[in-house]
């Protein structure tokens, strides 16, 4: 029986979302979290094993400020867009919908991965799917509210639900889509209509 | 308001509409699976119960419920013995639709009642009922099913406008309903692999699988799968969202243009 690995990016996440990766790799039955040193990385950890690594959880957001630019970043998640025969999700704050002005990395960022994910499920659409799981921004220690209509907080059981219906195999004709665990914040913004 | 009665229900009830056949009867085989009674409604008895009867042998927990959910008052009657008979709805997913193709000159006064009736107007009557109950006990989930058509294709004008109508009333009550606990989403599937979809000729398939980035079919299954998500606590904190089951087609759609 091969291992089953989920990579992920970066390593560190802020307090907000800690144990995110395990939470989803539970969901996956995956036995190993495999954290990548950079994005770019993929391709070569795929195939070098051992085992089973056909998905992968990037959270862009949290690698700007610690020892990257937002443009850094971005670079990074386009560059996904040449891995094949991947399902990835990428979790992002929602801050690229316009809800916080004053963390301009963090929305540039998430502006990165939405259009990556999109350019991925067009482009590589035969072999790849990607998605979003867009939320609160405030999970990224952002001082910002991040109440929604919904009242009910965002916590990281609800993110990593939603990351393991759009890696599994339920999710397998979900390609390109922003899923919003945000109590419904986003029904504020055009982008989203 | 009363407290003399705090009993749950054995298995929250699922009402489903068309739930007969095609994407309706994959979503209540996904309902059952996950633990839910469902009700499978639609129009034609037989077909009703052979699903349902079908769900019990596979050790699910079904009932029907034979109604026109395009006429308000058989709605409430519909309602009224789901709930004297298996307890209150808690998930409620619209998916009855009556689909079409019809380039806009026969787009007839008739033919556009018809298709607002079952597609949009429905959605309104079981929805209204639905959320009478829900509100009250503050909790609940509705599920809508619309199309990606809604951003409009060829022949769907009719169908997009009804379509497009989900997509705001799925809106419009996440947020009015957001501080009664109770959630409103809508899945919105593309090409789906249903006996519809396989009446068309082979050329014509094959035509309409080019716009599709992933490059198949999806399947009843796919629609399903996201439909129990969506009505689940596993989605708590989601509301308002319209979740694409398209294989990439509502990201970009390589149209095949066809001669108006």
């Amino acid at each position: 029986m091969t291992t089953k690995r989920v990579l992920v990016w970066p390593a560190e996440l802020p307090p907000g979302l800690t144990g995110l990766y395990e939470a989803v790799a539970a969901l996956h039955d995956a036995a190993v979290v495999e954290p990548l040193h950079d994005l770019c990385d993929a391709a070569a950890r795929i195939e070098a094993g051992p085992g089973d690594a056909t998905v992968l959880v990037a959270v862009p957001d949290a690698a700007v400020g610690a020892h990257r630019t937002a443009g850094e970043v971005g670079e990074q998640v386009m560059g996904l867009g040449a891995v094949e025969g991947l399902a990835s999700v990428l979790v992002v704050g929602d801050g690229w919908l316009g809800t916080d002005a004053d963390d301009l990395g963090g929305a540039l960022v998430g502006s990165a991965a939405v259009t990556t994910a999109r350019s991925i499920a067009v482009r590589r659409g035969g072999t790849s799917r990607a998605n979003v799981v867009a939320v609160p921004q405030a999970l990224f220690g952002v001082a910002t509210s991040q109440r929604g209509p919904l009242r009910q907080p965002t916590e990281l059981a609800d993110i990593a639900n939603a990351a393991g219906l759009l890696l599994s195999d339920a999710g397998g004709y979900l390609s390109g889509q922003v899923l919003f665990v945000d109590g419904g914040r986003h029904l504020f913004s055009s982008l989203t209509a | 308001m009363t407290m003399t009665d705090t009993s749950l229900p054995s298995a929250p009830t699922a009402l489903v509409t068309g739930g007969g056949q095609g994407i309706g009867a994959a979503i209540c085989r996904q309902l059952a699976q996950d633990g839910l009674h469902v009700v499978v409604n639609d129009l034609d008895a037989d077909r009703a119960e052979r699903l349902a009867s079908a769900l019990r042998a596979a050790g699910g927990d079904a009932s029907t419920a034979v109604a026109d959910v395009s006429d308000p008052d058989a709605v409430d009657r519909m309602f009224d013995r789901v709930e004297e008979q298996v307890g209150p709805v808690t998930v409620l997913v619209n998916n009855a639709g009556i689909g079409g193709n019809a380039a806009i000159r026969d787009v007839t006064p008739d033919y556009w009642r018809r298709v607002a009736a079952v597609d949009v107007d429905a959605v309104l009557h079981c929805t209204r009922r639905a959320l009478h109950t829900m509100r009250e006990r503050r909790a609940g989930a509705v599920v809508n099913v619309t199309s990606r058509a809604w951003m409009g294709w060829w022949g769907q004008a009719a169908y997009a406008t009804a379509k497009a109508g989900v997509v705001g009333m799925t809106r419009a009550l996440a947020v009015e309903m957001s501080s009664r606990g109770v959630r409103v989403n809508a899945v919105a599937p593309g090409l789906i692999d249903t006996p519809l979809l396989r009446d068309r000729s082979e050329e014509a398939l094959e035509r309409l699988l080019r716009s599709v980035p992933m490059g198949r079919l999806g399947t009843p299954e796919d629609v399903a799968a996201s439909v129990g998500f969506l009505a689940s606590d596993r989605a708590r904190t989601i509301t308002g969202q319209v979740l694409y089951v398209c294989g990439g087609k509502s990201v970009y759609a390589y149209p095949d243009w066809p001669d108006a």
